[in-house]
């Protein structure tokens, strides 16, 4: 017969869905913003070149960032999701339910050290044909 | 635990040992080139079709041999007109891409696997079969990807450099045999510069730089793999660092001299184009290869490249099994 669950390793379920695993997801969003900015020096890099490398190169490059890691993160934030759904799941048929919540909830008050909270925010992958930071108007018309 | 392998080659240091000659360094040999040019011309001496009626004297021929080579350096412009530095550079931005995936800035991995370890049950285990277990690899592949493009770089930029060394290398041949003129019988010359041109060399050479990490990848990276899996635009990779194009510099008259010396240019240009497609030809089996796994049939093969995508419903987790994460039946207990 198993033990019951214990709370904390619901608990350390959520944190591997809502956290850590959307923190895996970041490092595809920085990964594919880097590769995104490659993209700007492109001509430069291969200026004078007269065959079909350029293309070649590029073509690489655009799967990998657009095929590979946006889908990436794509599903990273997706497995992490469903990792802390089930372990919300798991405490709506148990008892630690409210316990759960309430402790989530509690990531909220200040002074919790924003490394236990969910990532506020996952810097998107972008896809290769997405404007670059650079090419964006900016504010006063210039650019 | 955390699994991830990081990736690294050797490109760059294979790259670095390709001596870079600058525009300057160029420009001055080539400078040369048109005064021995000149002075040969000169030395050969107007020959028997020039006239004196016209009342040009010889020494009016002489100075008219002046500026008559000035073509010469515009020959060699577009093999000195890539700059080392620009490929170099989105090589090392590159970087930038590889480095949110290496093993460290990915250690959130490690306490997702501590978590999921805690549990049993369906769920637990369809989650390691398939996220857990076949991420490290992925991401692995993630690197991979990432030094097979930089790769391909470096060796892009063995040929800028090469291609430089080696139009200077034909710019001092050609020197060397018009100052060679008069050596022979009859004013012609007995000189001739037999030398290898070394673009493809070069490149394979870069190509076939030592990789770290790449050992287990389940995946075959055309260029990582040293080029060897793939003979591509006639290059067989993996032999074609002593691959030199044989080429010689020779001719009886300043004309036939400087025509053989377009002849080396040509080739040059030639040995040029050839390792680029070679290049790019790798690019595309990697493409193919990527894509291949993309778009397998088998999940297996697809992990190799992309984590694990779940369906929009927890018990999806578990590829299709409806399975209850109802406590009571287990499948989320501790282990006994």
């Amino acid at each position: 017969m198993a033990d019951k669950v214990s709370f904390d390793n619901v608990w350390e379920l959520w944190r591997a869905g809502a956290i850590h695993m959307q923190n895996l997801a970041s490092q595809y969003g920085e990964a594919a913003t880097a590769l995104h900015r490659t993209g700007l020096s492109q001509d430069q890099a291969f200026q004078g070149c007269t065959t079909n490398l350029p293309t070649a190169f590029a073509n690489l490059r655009n799967a990998v960032q657009d095929q590979v890691f946006v889908v990436s993160q794509t599903n990273l934030i997706k497995s992490g999701e469903a990792l802390a759904d089930i372990a919300t799941r798991f405490a709506e048929r148990d008892d630690l339910n409210g316990r759960l919540l309430d402790k989530i909830e509690g990531l909220d008050e200040p002074g919790t050290n924003p490394d236990s909270r969910p990532p506020s925010y996952v810097p998107e992958a972008p896809k290769s044909g997405d404007p670059h930071p650079e090419d964006q108007p900016r504010p006063g018309g210039g650019y | 635990m955390n699994d991830i392998v990081n990736i690294s080659g050797d490109h760059e240091e294979k790259v670095d040992a390709i001596t870079y000659y600058n525009d300057s360094e160029i420009e001055s040999v080539l400078r040369e080139l048109v005064k021995a040019a000149e002075k040969a011309r000169k030395d050969e001496g107007p020959g028997d079709d020039w006239e004196t009626g016209n009342g040009q004297s010889i020494r009016d021929w002489v100075d008219s041999v002046d500026g008559t080579y000035d073509w010469i350096p515009e020959r060699f412009e577009r093999f000195y007109e890539r700059w080392a530095a620009f490929p170099r550079g989105m090589a090392m931005n590159l970087d930038d891409a590889k480095e949110p995936l290496k093993s460290g800035p990915m250690s959130d991995l490690n306490p997702v696997d501590t978590a999921v370890a805690r549990w049993a049950g369906d769920s637990q285990e369809a989650f390691y079969e398939n996220f857990l277990s076949p991420f490290p690899g992925a991401v692995t592949n993630h690197q991979g990807l990432i030094v097979e493009l930089q790769a391909g770089l470096y060796a892009y930029e063995a040929v800028v450099r090469s291609m430089r060394a080696a139009a200077r290398q034909i710019a001092k041949e050609t020197i060397n045999v018009l100052e060679g003129m008069n050596s022979g019988f009859f004013g012609s010359s007995d000189e001739e510069a037999k030398f290898g041109l070394a673009v493809v060399a070069a490149a394979a050479g870069v190509i076939g730089a030592a990789v770290t990490g790449g050992g287990s990848l389940g995946i075959t990276f055309a260029i990582i793999a040293g080029g060897g899996s793939v003979a591509t635009y006639g290059i067989d990779w993996a032999n074609a660092t002593d691959d030199e194009t044989p080429h010689h510099i020779q001719g009886g008259t300043v004309a036939d001299i400087l025509e053989s010396m377009q002849t080396a240019l040509n080739t040059l240009w030639d040995d040029v184009e050839k390792a680029e497609r070679g290049i790019a030809a790798l690019f595309e089996a990697t493409l193919d290869e990527v894509n291949g796994h993309l778009t397998s049939s088998s999940s297996i093969n697809k992990r190799t490249l992309l984590p694990h995508e779940p369906d929009d419903k927890v018990p999806d987790l578990t590829d299709g099994d409806d399975i209850s994460i109802d406590p009571e039946d287990g499948d989320f207990r501790e282990r006994d």
